[in-house]
């Protein structure tokens, strides 16, 4: 979502492909795990599709919708304090 | 290097074969699948046919057939199930949603009179519904017949037609309120019916608009 965001606009060999830029190779998104998530956030109303015409073939672009875009916010803001919080568990500071 | 239009047909024929018939997930499987190929023919510099084999096994966990929900004996691979899968989710939450909303507005009735009137009128309301959703599905229909696009949408709502035979007894029984032993029952069967008429005309809805978005290409 947050890649969304970002590009504004995406198809689903450019989103595995940018994840694994971004992790320089060390997340790799299968085909099993991104499309069955992008259709769950379209079915959820998150996500709205487009499709264009490129090289020979048709191309179903996703980007978020109103409720997405919001939606994005609070999930990064989530994912923010579950991460905080994981640090602060795993690396605790005591203080005296 | 750009694949011709023979090499896309090549994987839409080898999708088809392999049960994804279905447009809206199909074009988007070809569309990964061909620029995978183009990747492997550029930088590893191997032939169509060397780079579609091992694009296509690397594939076949997603492919695998997985028995639908609810059948016995259909099967869809699984990318499909999953997508067949979260629509199924969606339209359990709305009918568990509906259905405690209109059971708890029905405790929170004082008497059997007041009772008896709720569920006189959740009838009426779900009579005009019934045939609402069946006049909208007619006129859906209609419009989707114009093409012959696929989607996981059409394939769900076209199942839906013999199934709203079952709702005719609700509809046409003029008995049911007075002799409904259970009333919660009733008001409950009221509810999920409800968010099935709904989610019908939804499913319908997406499926003419995926068809649209389709034809502007």
């Amino acid at each position: 979502m947050k890649l969304l965001e970002e590009n504004g606009k995406m198809y689903g060999y450019e989103i595995t492909q940018k994840v694994k830029a971004i992790t320089q190779g060390e997340l790799n998104i299968t085909e099993g795990a991104l499309y069955p998530a992008l259709h769950k956030l379209e079915a959820e109303g998150l996500l709205d599709v487009e499709i264009e015409k490129v090289d020979n073939r048709l191309r179903k672009y996703y980007k978020l919708t109103e409720t997405g875009t919001k939606e994005t916010v609070n999930r990064l803001s989530e994912l923010e304090d579950f991460i905080r919080n994981m640090q602060s568990l795993v690396n605790p500071k005591f203080e005296f | 290097m750009k694949l011709t239009t023979e090499q896309i047909e090549c994987i839409n024929q080898t999708l088809i074969k392999k049960g994804i018939k279905y447009d809206d997930i199909k074009i988007e499987v070809i569309d990964h699948i061909a620029s995978e190929i183009e990747f492997e023919m550029e930088t590893n510099q191997k032939p169509f046919l060397e780079a579609f084999q091992q694009v296509f096994d690397r594939w076949k966990p997603d492919f695998e057939l997985t028995r639908a929900y609810f059948s016995l004996a259909t099967y869809y691979p699984k990318l499909a199930r999953t997508k067949f899968g979260n629509q199924l989710k969606l339209e359990l939450i709305t009918a568990i949603a509906i259905s405690l909303v209109l059971i708890l507005s029905f405790q929170l009735l004082p008497d059997s009179n007041a009772r008896f009137q709720f569920i006189f009128w959740i009838k009426k309301v779900f009579f005009y519904a019934y045939f609402g959703t069946v006049g909208s599905m007619l006129i859906l229909k209609f419009l989707n017949t114009k093409s012959k696009i696929s989607s996981t949408y059409k394939q769900t709502f076209d199942g839906r037609f013999a199934a709203f035979i079952v709702c005719l007894g609700m509809v046409f029984n003029d008995n049911i309120p007075q002799e409904a032993t259970n009333q919660n029952l009733f008001v409950l069967m009221i509810g999920i019916y409800m968010s099935f008429l709904m989610s019908t005309i939804y499913l319908g809805f997406k499926h003419y608009q995926f068809q649209r978005k389709f034809f502007i290409q």
